[in-house]
């Protein structure tokens, strides 16, 4: 039982309110009947939200597991084409399977925007951050918010693949997602 | 019959003259351009223990390199003359020397002397004689000061030789960052210092106007950030923390301004900050990236990269007007200008057929010509006195310094260590 | 009637008409004649031929002054020796080239037939107009014409020897006199103009000097040599800089 569920946090509000309307002082009987009905009630729903909140950290541990399995086979890397910042196809499915992973958790993201060898080192610099910022965009528009997210860019200065040839330039293209 | 006679001799003379009238005159409009032989001949060391430096073959180096001069090879030579008295030109003409250089290196308590003379073979006759001196720990640059003076008095453009070159040296290391070394070194690639290294990317080294200040960005941080740094001391003062880009320094004419490209406000734009407030003014406010900037000269207007038709093309920005006007027009990418020292020719990036070369667009005639036979070159830098392009480029899978003539003929590589060279900067003329 | 000395008044008919005769003359004398044509080889004269034009075409008596010939010829025929200017040669340059023929004026190279097969027939009919132009040239070769070919092969040779230095303008000009004699030795070079600039000039000086003499002027008649090529001026001034 590591996370209180919204359901029993509810019922521990409604436990504490039937608890201080008890206490308040009142003395009709009335209130006092109320106050009982609500201890039982109480006692009543805190097993039941027990073993409701059992069953459902069991299902959110299993839906997080499967973002996480889905987020980490889509890989954390997110590919371009020469001389572009836009997102191609592939690179959407990847970043969706982290952008649900990310909805669900607290994690704030670095975003690290690369590019290949090819062309001024400045040009590259900027284009990197436009991939960056491309993606930063997309998970912004997705509901992540900003502040959970950080760019930077090293145009072609940190290469995944040293040497010539688009078999290289291909891999060096990208941004990656760090998780902080 | 003496009257007959005297008419016919002025007769006859009249004749003459008026054949001599009718001189022929040819013009040549062409030239074949090879390169001058001279002759440096090994200076005469006249001081104690083991000469500091062959100072002839420093010149005779910086000479070849520049394409105008071919040297003598030392074997052919068929004397070593170091005074006037000792040179007879009967020896040059036969290895058809045009030019003969000899000196005399003489050593007062740590103060060294070049003395140098300069013989034109073809006519016989002594055309320039001078002197340099100082501390031995700089002989190198005696010698290329020598060698600025016989350029300059042969070519009528100034040397630039006694010249530093600044570049940035990488190294991989396994399991490390790539290890980075912003250098400095004669202009011939002589004695490398290291002036600062990091563990992180290092990128666009510049000089100030005066050459005792250099500029560049680092990522020591973990971020981009512009920093200076003064040579003779080492102080090193960084610039800026915005966030964002911070790259691409360049220092105006004057050395008051640094002209640089953020990006805090949304994207990659030109920035000109006051260096004695740190007051920034924005030039450009595109959504499209703008960087690179060179200023002209004349310190009006800036040069710079911009992909806002497209791809990446030079622009020029009017400091005045604001305006911006497009420069390039050949090619489908221009990028990184850097302006010779009479604002009249404009080297850069350019790519063609899907390769990347140096070209050079002429100005005034909006020519432009292509100086590189080479693939993926990079970050063109023009010698002070506007001869050579020093860049990088890739050779056998490293990446090292190479030049080419400004007219694209002579070339030649840097020595090479290992690791990767790039980003060269040459120096502007340094004082004494 | 008063006795006329016939040979006293003969003499001064003769001298006064020969003086005459001297003053009208010399005033065509007086001026230069520039050779101004550049070496040909490094040009190609290309001319747009008309077929109807083939037919008017008659061959042209070269003038006695003029250097380049231009040939009528089609787009893409070079005209002959184009080595002898090669830009870059070794440091040793190619000798000039071999006494051109007194006999026949300097023939145009044939022209490069061109691919399309619709223009292989004019371009034949050029041809002809001009082996037959050439066939009539042939006896009618000019003490002019002699001149104009060794002109050419010493503004070739000093081309050849002339290392402009990059200080150098298009547009500059400096003039040098310069002295020979029969063997085609150079004796004396004077700077006579400057450029302004005196690396220029010692480029111009020293291109000559370089030369050191046109041995092909030995072939010349002696009474041209001393006519045209005793005494010579060359006016150096590029056009084919970068600016």
């Amino acid at each position: 039982m590591k996370h209180f569920t919204v359901a029993s946090k509810a019922i521990a509000l409604l436990f504490s309110a039937a608890l201080l309307v008890a206490c308040s002082g009142s003395d009709t009987k009335e209130e006092d009947e109320a106050a009982a009905a609500a201890a039982a009630a109480a006692a009543a729903s805190a097993s039941a939200a027990q073993s409701a909140q059992a069953a459902q950290g069991a299902a959110v541990s299993a839906e997080m597991a499967a973002l996480e399995e889905a987020a980490a086979s889509a890989g954390t890397v997110f590919y371009f084409e020469y001389d572009s910042a836009n997102l191609t196809p592939e690179a959407l499915d990847a970043l969706n399977a982290n952008i649900a992973l990310l909805q669900r958790n607290n994690t704030n993201v670095r975003l690290e925007g690369h590019t290949d060898e090819r062309g001024t080192r400045e040009y590259n610099l900027a284009l990197g951050e436009g991939r960056a910022n491309s993606v930063r965009e997309y998970m912004i528009a997705s509901g992540i918010p900003g502040f959970r997210i950080e760019t930077i860019s090293f145009g072609e200065e940190r290469p995944i693949a040293y040497g010539t040839g688009e078999a290289n330039w291909s891999q060096n293209r990208r941004v990656e997602l760090k998780l902080q | 019959m003496k009257r007959l006679l005297t008419a016919l001799m002025s007769i006859t003379l009249a004749i003459s003259t008026a054949s001599a009238w009718a001189q022929l005159t040819i013009e040549i409009s062409q030239g074949a351009d090879n390169p001058t032989a001279i002759a440096v001949v090994p200076f005469a060391w006249q001081g104690v223990g083991v000469a500091p430096e062959e100072i002839a073959s420093i010149v005779d180096g910086d000479l070849a390199r520049s394409g105008q001069f071919a040297p003598i090879a030392l074997a052919d030579m068929l004397g070593n003359p170091t005074t006037e008295a000792e040179v007879f030109y009967r020896d040059w003409r036969s290895l058809s020397a045009e030019y003969l250089l000899i000196g005399r290196v003489s050593s007062e308590p740590s103060v060294l002397r070049v003395d140098y003379e300069l013989f034109d073979v073809l006519r016989q006759a002594k055309v320039l004689t001078g002197y340099e001196s100082g501390p031995a720990s700089d002989a190198r640059m005696l010698a290329h000061r020598v060698a600025d003076a016989v350029y300059e008095k042969l070519t009528g453009v100034p040397g630039a030789f006694a010249t530093k070159l600044l570049y940035i040296s990488v190294d991989r290391v396994p399991g490390r960052n790539d290890y980075s070394r912003l250098t400095m070194s004669d202009s011939d690639g002589a004695r490398p210092i290291v002036l600062f290294d990091t563990h992180e990317p290092l990128l666009t080294p510049t000089w100030s106007p005066d050459g005792k200040h250099i500029a560049y960005v680092s990522f020591e941080t973990g971020r981009p950030a512009i920093y200076r740094q003064e040579i003779a001391t080492g102080q090193r003062e960084q610039l800026t923390n915005f966030s964002g880009l911070n790259s691409s320094p360049a220092w105006s004419p004057d050395g008051k301004t640094m002209a640089m490209v953020l990006s805090k406000d949304g994207n990659a734009d030109i920035y000109l900050m006051d260096l004695a407030t740190k007051k920034l003014t924005q030039l450009t406010r595109h959504y499209a990236i703008d960087t690179e900037p060179a200023w002209m000269p004349d310190g009006r207007s800036l040069l710079f990269t911009s992909d806002r038709g497209g791809k990446p093309q030079i622009y020029r920005y009017d400091l005045s007007s604001g305006k911006t006007d497009r420069v390039t027009y050949e090619g489908t990418y221009n990028a990184r200008a850097r302006v010779s020292q009479d604002g009249r020719s404009v080297v850069m990036v350019h790519q063609a057929e899907g390769r990347f070369h140096i070209a050079v667009l002429d100005l005034v005639t909006n020519r432009m010509q292509i100086l590189t036979s080479t693939d993926l070159d990079e970050s063109p830098s023009i010698a002070p006195n506007g001869s050579m392009v020093l860049y990088a480029t890739k050779y056998q899978d490293r990446s090292i310094l190479a030049a080419v003539a400004v007219d694209g003929e002579a070339k030649f590589r840097l020595p090479a260590s290992k690791g990767d060279v790039r980003e060269p900067a040459w120096s502007p003329y340094l004082a004494r | 009637m008063p006795r006329i000395i016939l040979r006293p008044a003969l003499v001064t008919l003769l001298i006064h008409g020969l003086l005459l005769y001297l003053l009208t003359a010399n005033w065509e004398a007086t001026e230069r004649e520039i050779i101004r044509a550049k070496p040909a080889p490094n040009i190609i004269n290309a001319r747009l031929v008309d077929i109807s034009e083939i037919s008017k075409l008659k061959p042209a008596p070269p003038k006695p002054k003029a250097v380049t010939v231009k040939p009528k010829s089609k787009p893409k025929a070079t005209p002959p020796k184009p080595k002898a200017v090669t830009p870059k040669p070794k440091l040793a340059p190619p000798k000039p080239n071999p006494i051109p023929k007194l006999k026949s004026k300097p023939t145009p190279a044939k022209p490069t037939p061109p691919q399309q097969s619709n223009r292989d027939a004019f371009a034949a009919i050029v041809r002809d107009e001009l082996t037959t132009a050439a066939a009539q040239q042939q006896t009618t070769v000019t003490a002019g014409e002699i001149s104009a070919s060794f002109v050419s092969l010493i503004q070739r040779t000093v081309v050849n020897y002339w290392s402009r230095p990059p200080s150098a303008r298009n547009g500059m000009e400096c003039e040098l006199s310069i002295q020979l004699i029969p063997t085609g030795e150079v004796v004396n070079v004077t700077l006579v103009r400057s450029s302004g600039n005196s690396a220029f000039d010692s480029s111009a000086i020293n291109a000559v000097q370089k030369a050191g003499a046109f041995p092909e002027l030995q072939n010349l008649p002696s009474r041209e040599f001393e006519k045209n090529f005793r005494r010579l001026t060359l006016i150096f001034k590029p056009e084919d800089l970068r600016y």
